[in-house]
């Protein structure tokens, strides 16, 4: 399917935006650094130290939750072929979250180059969880709504409660996990960033490739079968990337809901269902929404931050109620 | 020649028969019907021939290639299938719908070439649904949509086209429409293998026709030979006047109350 101009038009003002957002995410804190000041070079050491040591790497990870989250949001929709799905309500985040939970509960934290064993442990969990939830919901050949939401609520508490119950034997991190589970970035650090960048990279590269066979896998898997996609195939590397993004996310921010549901959601009303386009737009607006969500909850009880988690739920849950009620959900 | 040969095909479910020793030969340019009652085991037929399931037992050969033998791609660019449900969720373009239909000829990513443009033309001619190209696949009728569906599988420049029922839900006038068109595609030299329930239809457009009954072959041949009185009570029990003084043979029910 051929890019027209109107689509390469919002993707460069989504990109006009992501750097506009950055940059005014960079100002805004506790300590206000005026963008003037900035771009002329008059900043002290401090103001460097905050932009640099704390406010941009802080600001690039929530970009990449964003942008993860919003994409494996796409991925999940086209497999499961239902704009419901999203790695928060078909219950990936949860399993990530057990998996770090499990991992950090056992003391089976380990390094290498950088990277921790809480990110194999979130993926682990996360992958399970979805082949889990896709086999639980599929009747007859296809995911119905109903199922869909009402496996990935049942195994989405089951695990929950594992979590929880970790939590409990572990008292010693409670309050820190709990933090965590809510969805916050205010952990991140260039060690996340530097983490989580070459497996969303790698995510998004896999679904990227194989966006010609998401648009057909739309019309249905028989179809999909008889226009020569290997379904088997490309769906199991779509769910294996679609998980890795997600819990790559939970890995470093925990649980940030509606994001992947919401992004895509809108951006399919404006951009249509090709994959082509609505896959980077959509992990454009992710970056966005999640760089904007969260100088909120940094900013706006200063010096009290708030879980950006809170705040995406609390935009995202009525936008989830508003789909149901309209139900005849268009793609 | 030969396009698809079938030899002694089996296939049970939960351990009752469905397909039964089925033998049949389709050549080229042939416009082949397969009629029955329901359940008689059609529609797993053209399954089998999709290769969508897999016979327990013997042999289809397609273009004397038995259909395990092919890869993935190789087989959607000489098999193009449509089958009866055809329900799309999202809001792509007719446009974009056909365009799909290349897929077996285009690596990841490739664009469509200007000879793939030539190729959607044609089959929008054909299928005369030009018009409906920028239209949304859910904006249209069921018979439009079933043209568009249609116009898909013609992109595949497949020899052999397989069809599930193709006029099932639509008004007399489309089901004429397609039926003429799928007569002018075999005489350009396409072999379709079409499931029908309505036997005047199979009467009047197939070249032969497979009578199917309880998964097993009744009877194959020329509408002259398929649709008689004795096959039809045989096959459906119930009494009919055939009336042979048209071209083909035509099926008018017997009421009671008459």
């Amino acid at each position: 399917m051929e890019i027209k101009v109107k689509e390469i038009s919002i993707i460069i003002i989504l990109f006009i935006l992501l750097i506009l957002s950055i940059i005014v995410a960079l100002s805004l804190g506790t300590v206000k650094i005026p963008i003037i000041t900035g771009i002329k070079g008059g900043l002290t050491t401090i103001e460097q130290t905050i932009i640099y040591k704390i406010r941009l790497p802080r600001i690039l990870l929530a970009a990449l939750v964003g942008m993860a989250l919003s994409t494996s949001g796409v991925v999940f929709q086209g497999i499961f072929k239902n704009v419901m799905a999203d790695p928060y309500i078909i219950g990936v985040s949860s399993g990530a979250s057990l998996g770090v939970s499990l991992a950090i509960n056992f003391g089976l934290i380990y390094y290498w180059r950088g990277i921790s064993s809480l990110a194999l442990f979130a993926f682990l969990g996360g992958i399970i969880t979805s082949f889990l939830v896709y086999s639980l919901a599929k009747t007859k050949g296809r995911i119905p709504t109903s199922t869909l939401l009402l496996s990935g609520i049942a195994v989405s508490f089951f695990l929950s409660s594992l979590v929880s119950l970790v939590m409990i034997l572990d008292s010693g991190n409670l309050q820190k996990v709990f933090y965590w589970l809510m969805g916050s970035l205010a952990n991140g650090s260039w060690q996340e960033v530097k983490m989580i960048l070459p497996a969303i990279i790698l995510g998004f590269l896999i679904v990227y490739f194989l966006a010609d066979n998401l648009n057909i896998l739309l019309l249905g898997e028989e179809t999909a079968y008889y226009l020569g996609v290997e379904v088997e195939r490309i769906k199991l590397l779509l769910l294996v990337a679609g998980s890795l993004l997600a819990s790559m996310a939970v890995a470093v921010s925990g649980i940030i809901g509606f994001v992947g549901l919401v992004v895509p959601h809108v951006l399919r009303l404006i951009l249509g269902p090709n994959h082509r386009i609505l896959l980077p737009a959509s992990a454009l607006g992710g970056a966005i929404l999640l760089i904007v969500t969260d100088t909120i909850a940094r900013t706006i009880l200063a010096p009290t931050e708030l879980p950006v988690g809170i705040i995406t739920a609390l935009c995202g849950a009525p936008f989830f109620i508003y789909l149901l009620q309209k139900r005849k959900v268009k793609f | 020649m030969n396009i698809l040969e079938v030899k002694n095909l089996s296939f049970s479910y939960n351990k009752a028969k469905i397909i039964d020793d089925v033998n049949f030969k389709v050549s080229k340019g042939e416009l082949f019907g397969i009629i029955g009652p329901n359940g008689s085991g059609k529609s797993t037929l053209l399954k089998l021939l999709s290769n969508i399931i897999k016979g327990e037992d013997g042999d289809i050969f397609l273009l004397r290639k038995e259909l395990s033998q092919y890869r993935r791609k190789d087989l959607a660019r000489v098999l193009a299938v449509l089958p009866q449900s055809t329900e799309i969720g999202f809001e792509f373009s007719v446009k974009e719908i056909v365009e799909m239909g290349r897929h077996p000829y285009l690596e990841n990513w490739q664009g469509i070439s200007q000879a793939d443009k030539k190729v959607i033309d044609k089959a929008l001619k054909l299928t005369n649904t030009i018009s409906l190209a920028d239209k949304l696949i859910n904006s249209i009728s069921g018979g439009e949509r079933q043209r568009v569906l249609l116009a898909r599988a013609l992109v595949q420049e497949a020899e052999l086209l397989l069809l599930d029922e193709p006029t099932s839900a639509l008004d007399i006038n489309y089901q004429l429409e397609i039926f003429e068109l799928l007569s002018r595609l075999t005489r350009e030299g396409t072999t379709i293998v079409v499931v029908l329930h309505d036997l005047n239809l199979a009467s009047q457009y197939c070249d032969r026709l497979l009578l199917l009954n309880q998964g097993k072959v009744n009877t194959i041949g020329i509408p002259d030979e398929v649709i008689t009185l004795n096959n039809i009570k045989d096959v459906y029990g119930c009494d009919v006047e055939v009336d042979n003084s048209g071209r083909r043979p035509y099926v008018k029910l017997v009421t009671s109350n008459e």
